[in-house]
This record gives structure tokens, sequence and C-alpha cells, in this order.
């Protein structure tokens, strides 16, 4: 935190006690605080301290040749990478005016769909341990991890894949690879009805969630928010509707919504989410394997001399946190002029997370900032 | 009647024991937990680890010091040196893999040539000083020589898919 930022508590008669809540706790999947003023356990005020995870990616990116960005891109946000990637890829490929193969749009929809199922089990699983739930986060770990398995079998890294390039993909699906995937969403389909009874419907999760954290639509708008956070507001907002990329125009699912607005509406967003995702990976697989084609990159200029055209492009993808977007600027040289990620975790970290806190209560802050799915990397980038 | 039935679900636990009912049964079934250095989980041909350096069947080392892979690494994890040998051909006389740097990516596979540098399986290693972490040629060439049957099959299992 700034200096100028800095408040001492000026009435100790007040019983107020000003509480560094982080940088690790386990709201959070990285390293990211909040100063909370508590009285008692109830929270006066907040203000968000951020920058623990900051390592420049966007000053990076200029140092680099736009081959070499796509091993630094997924970085950004762990537990999701392949948006990152993608929507890197997809700038550079408006830049360059690239036409892409059907087979590698299709390939790209599926590593993007079941990297959002494994970032889902993973946000579900942690916002159950904030209340006390320990058995589904391992659970939502274990799941997340076949995922991985997957993501292995077919681009040969577990949590950095680089397996999307600006022109395609590095390597193409087999049949039987596509088999096992298949295999893996019957299994998390039986999964899901045991996460119902477990988490979802459970009495326990419900009191605690419910009225937690309420966001009203309004808000959302005038804030920023975006990606299942906003859907939990009841607005039936998706960039993989209304701003088709890849494929998803070809493809059938439904924007999940919620009304309420709070804790559990965003967790049942998710959870909605999980299965959308399951069944748009089902339709993938179908094309695939009929679909006969080899081709899976067009025809990339030499990656060490790549000279992308000058002009600047803004590309947005929807990530599992919201809505991803890159701006990319180019001066026609070899490497970025300039990047810019606006990352949805960095308007929900921060200036959101502060509102939503301030006037709830201590134990619900790990709630809170878990049902909103931050992910600090992505916030200090 | 409703108030009824609420007080005596939650006297009795009734939700609690619902939860504790579902995880109870996975109690008793198969573990999922993998003893990791006794069992291990199945490996994909397509895994990214430590880095080899390839030979010609006649023991000819496959290298030409083109530098690709040094152009092309994200890390800057490569550094070669190279002159003409007697022979006339180029070799490198040096080639290190710097791996506290290295981030896995397969790009100096992908760029080389004539496939001389290449990422095997391995994963478990550790080095307890910097300089073990270093790989420099003779440990990539006993790497490639050590791997090279599991190398080539691999390769040749991507191969249409590439």
């Amino acid at each position: 935190m700034r200096a100028e930022n800095y408040q001492a508590v000026t009435h100790p008669e007040s019983h107020e006690f000003e509480l560094n809540f982080g940088p690790n706790h386990p709201g959070i999947e990285g390293n990211y605080a909040l100063k909370v003023r508590v009285n008692g356990d109830k929270i006066v005020a907040a203000k968000a301290d951020g920058g623990y995870l900051h390592r420049g990616f966007e000053k990076l990116m200029e140092g680099r040749l736009w081959i070499q960005n796509i091993a630094l891109v997924p970085r950004i946000c762990v537990p999701d990478p392949v948006p990152m990637e993608m929507c890197y890829a997809l700038g550079v490929e408006d830049l360059c005016q690239f036409e892409v193969p059907e087979r590698a749009n299709w390939l790209r929809v599926l590593q993007l769909e079941l990297s959002r199922i494994a970032a889902h089990l993973f946000t579900f699983g942690g916002h159950a341990a904030t209340v006390g739930m320990y058995s589904n986060m391992f659970w939502g770990i274990a799941d997340r991890d076949l995922i991985l398995d997957m993501f292995e079998q077919m681009t040969g890294g577990r949590v950095y894949h680089m397996y999307t390039i600006p022109g395609g993909v590095r390597r193409d699906v087999g049949v039987e690879q596509l088999d096992k995937i298949s295999d893996l969403l019957d299994y998390l389909e039986k999964r899901l009805s045991d996460y119902d009874n477990l988490f979802f419907n459970n009495k326990i999760f419900i009191q605690r969630a419910r009225d937690t954290g309420i966001l009203t639509p309004k808000q959302a708008l005038s804030w920023g928010v975006t990606g299942p956070n906003l859907r939990a507001c009841g607005l039936a907002f998706d960039v993989r509707r209304d701003d088709a990329y890849l494929c998803y125009d070809q493809i059938d699912f439904d924007i999940a919504t919620e009304t309420a607005g709070d804790a559990l509406a965003r967790n049942l967003v998710r959870r909605k989410e999980l299965a959308q995702s399951i069944y748009i990976v089902r339709q993938v697989i179908d094309y695939l394997k009929k679909d006969k084609s080899t081709h899976i990159r067009c025809q990339i200029p030499n990656p060490l001399a790549w000279k992308v055209p000058a002009g600047e492009t803004y590309t947005r993808v929807e990530s599992s946190k919201g809505e991803l977007s890159f701006y990319i600027v180019s001066n026609g040289g070899e490497k970025p002029y300039r990047v810019h990620v606006r990352g949805p975790s960095s308007m929900h970290a921060v200036q959101v997370l502060e509102k939503l806190v301030t006037g709830g209560r201590l134990e619900d802050v790990a709630q809170i900032m878990f049902s909103l799915d931050a992910c600090p990397p992505e916030v200090d980038r | 009647m409703g108030g009824m039935t609420r007080f005596f679900k939650s006297l009795f636990l009734v939700e609690l024991l619902k939860g504790m009912r579902l995880t109870g049964r996975y109690l008793f079934s198969k573990k999922i937990t993998v003893q990791y250095p006794e069992e291990k989980t199945p490996q994909s041909h397509r895994f990214r680890g430590k880095h080899a350096l390839r030979r010609y069947a006649n023991g000819e080392e496959r290298c030409i010091a083109c530098k690709l892979c040094e152009a092309v690494c994200p890390a800057l994890a490569i550094t070669i040196e190279s002159e003409q040998r007697d022979d006339g051909s180029r070799r490198t006389t040096r080639y290190d893999i710097d791996l506290s740097k290295c981030i896995f990516c397969g790009f100096c596979e992908e760029s080389c040539p004539v496939d001389s540098i290449v990422e095997t399986r391995e994963y478990e290693y550790h080095g307890e000083t910097r300089e073990d972490l270093l790989m420099t040629k003779e440990k990539l060439l006993a790497m490639g020589d050590k791997y090279e049957e599991e190398i080539a099959a691999d390769r040749a299992k991507d191969a249409i898919y590439r």
C-alpha cells in the first residue's frame, strides 16, 4: 500500500482495529491482500492492496519476438491459461490477416472449454474451502488434475500448454485422444451430481452464501463486472455469443444466468456453466471425429524474422473469470510496440471487492473473494 | 408443520448427515491417491521434460550449430559456440541449456532442422548447485544416448499429428 493511502487508526477507544487480510490467506489463489478495518467482526472499511504478483508482463512482451510471447502470456493467469494464448493469437492473426483453418478453430474451442471446466472446478472447490467444506476442495482439485492429464496428452504441458500459436495450433489431436476426453466427460457428468449433493444443495453452504456480497445489475454494469459475476445478476452477456469468435457461432449452448447476484448465485452460474462446457466439448469432439482434414496451421512467416504489419487491434474472449481482452499495437517491427491486457479480475478484485466486503462480516471476506473468482496475477500482471 | 419439520431437521443435523453419507461412500470406495515414488500416473509421449541432444546411427552428433534454437528460445536459456572441424563440417564446441531458466515450451525442438535438440519425458531431476542445473553438451549427449529409443519412438508416434 502506498504511504498516502495509509490511514492509521485514530480512535482506539472506538474498538476499531486494522487487520491485514493477506497476502496469503484462503480467499484467493495467489498473493493479494486486503486491509480491513473491523469493529468486532463487522467490517467498517476495506482497501485492496495488490502488487505482490506484479511481473511486468506488458513491458516484457515489448522485448520479445511475436512468437516468443506465446510462452509468456499464459502465465498471466495460472488457473485458466488457455484464453490468454487464444486472445493474443487472435490479435496477431487480426493484424496479419491470417485465414485460420477450420479444424484449428475447433481444436482451440476444445482447449478453451476444457480450461474453463478446470478453472471452475478449482474455483468452487476453493469457495467450498472458505466455508469449511474441505472435502469438496480436494474433489475439485483431484478432478481438475484429470483435465490437466488430458492437456498433457494433447499439448505436452500440464499447466502452461503454449499450444495455440498465431495462425493455428501446434499439434493435431487423434481420435483415440478424443475418446479419452469423451470418457473423462462421462466421469465428470457423474461427479456433478455428487457435487450437487455435497455442495450446491447443501443447506450449510446455502445459508452461508445466500445474501452475502450482493451485486445489483446497475452496480455490476457501472463497475465493469463481466463473466459469471455479471450473469449472476441476471444480465445474459457472454462474449462467446455476443461477439462470437472462433466457431462459437456454430455451437449450440445456453448462457447460464441467475438473478440474485449474491455469492450463492455466482456459484450456481459456475455450476451451470460446467454442464454447458461439457455439452460444448461433446459437440466439438463430434465435429473433430467427423472432420478428416489434417490442416491445423496456415502458412506463417519465419518466426525469427516475423514482421507483423503496423496497426492496432483489440480482441476479446470469454475466460472463466470474465471478458479478457488484449490491445496490441504493432509498428511493423519484429516485436510488439505495445500490448495491454485487460484482465477481468482487475475490476472484480479491486473496486468491486472493496465495496462488497464493506459492511459485511470478517468471516465472509474469503468467501466473497472466491465467489468473485479473482485471480491476482491477472490484477497485477 | 413446516416449522416442526425444520426444527427436527436442525435438531438431528439431517443436512450434515446427508453430506456425510456421500463422503462416507467415498471413504470406502477405491482411493484415487497415487503413492508417488512407488506408483506414477501414466505419462504422455508428448510430455516436454529435460532436454537431450541426439546422434545419428553412426555415432555422429546431429547438431550443426545453426543456432535457431538459441534465437527462438523465449527464456534465453541456450548458449551455443561453434567452430569448423577438420573435416570441414560446422559443429558446436559449447551447447549449454540453463535448466533454471528454461520454461519447457518446446520451441527449440520445433525449430531444429535436424531433430537434434529434443525434450525427453524425464522430469525427475534436481540440482544442489547452479552448475548441476546447467546442462552442458556432454550431459545433453549422454541424455540422448540414454533415451534414444524412447525419443525415436515418441517422435515416430507424433509425426502424423504435426
